[in-house]
């Protein structure tokens, strides 16, 4: 992830890049290299969320 | 004469994609092909008539959905945002506004207010709604407002902001809302967040503006 420039309400100053993620956490905006990192962070920190349903 | 006019392929492609994404807009078209000699003026008249004829739907999607994640926190911030040049929407239009979040951690309640602004700041919005204390158990929040424009400049109406119900398709005491907003010039579509507890995550999937013209 990189450090971008944001505003007092955490908003980007400057447009980010089709699809790239985004987290504020409450002193840095940080702007995630790619969906793939964005995925690996969100799996450890979204833990409660199901797998994909699948049918028997 | 060989005039080779473009036919864009997907009714998805709207103006304020063209505004601000031209670079993705001419990769969407994908390679012009030319045979033979062409008018370079009659082609650009056709081109504009038939990005004009595209574009002029009854039914319009602008979509953002980069993903944005807020914690650390318990001050008002701004999660997603969506730019709507000037005259995009009208009068008589309809637009329902949806939107998506998932919370991770349970340590305090959410709040979520969709506002309107000519700068994308949350100094001087206008709230469309403002739906508070979401209970911190809740962790998968989708909602939606509907906005009528009865007059482009001065009254988009929606369900009182006051209101913290989910979802406006229903039948209420609560009056309807009125909110001075003037969409002949550009205005910034603003959903934001405040976590009742600087521990907890909320994921924005998407906020989904979906116009519909008269």
């Amino acid at each position: 992830m990189t450090i971008i420039p944001h505003g007092e309400n955490g908003q980007p100053l400057e447009p980010t890049p089709r699809l790239r993620p985004t987290l504020f956490d409450g002193t840095n905006l940080w702007l995630f290299d790619s969906m793939e990192e964005y995925d690996a962070w969100y799996k450890e920190h979204f833990p409660q969320e199901t797998d994909n349903q699948v049918s028997e | 004469m060989n005039i080779q006019p473009i036919k864009i392929s997907s009714k998805v492609i709207n103006s304020n994609q063209f505004i601000h994404a031209p670079n993705q807009f001419i990769q969407d078209m994908g390679p012009l092909a030319f045979e033979g000699q062409f008018d370079l003026t009659e082609y650009l008249r056709q081109f504009i008539q038939q990005y004009l004829e595209e574009t002029n739907l009854s039914s319009q999607n602008i979509l953002n959905s980069s993903h944005s994640v807020i914690t650390g926190t318990v001050f008002e911030t701004i999660t997603m945002s969506t730019l709507i040049p000037g005259g995009t929407f009208e009068q008589g239009d309809v637009i329902k506004a949806l939107w998506r979040c998932t919370k991770s951690n349970i340590n305090g309640t959410t709040s979520i207010r969709l506002s309107v602004n000519s700068t994308n700041s949350l100094v001087g919005t206008t709230t469309l709604s403002n739906i508070t204390l979401i209970p911190a158990t809740d962790i998968f929040i989708q909602q939606e407002r509907i906005l009528f424009i009865r007059n482009a400049t001065t009254d988009t109406q929606t369900i009182s902001n006051a209101s913290s119900v989910s979802s406006d398709i229903l039948t209420t005491s609560s009056g309807a809302s009125g909110a001075a907003i003037d969409w002949s010039t550009n205005k910034y579509v603003i959903l934001s967040i405040q976590l009742g507890s600087a521990l907890d995550f909320v994921a924005t999937q998407f906020l989904q503006l979906t116009v519909s013209k008269p």
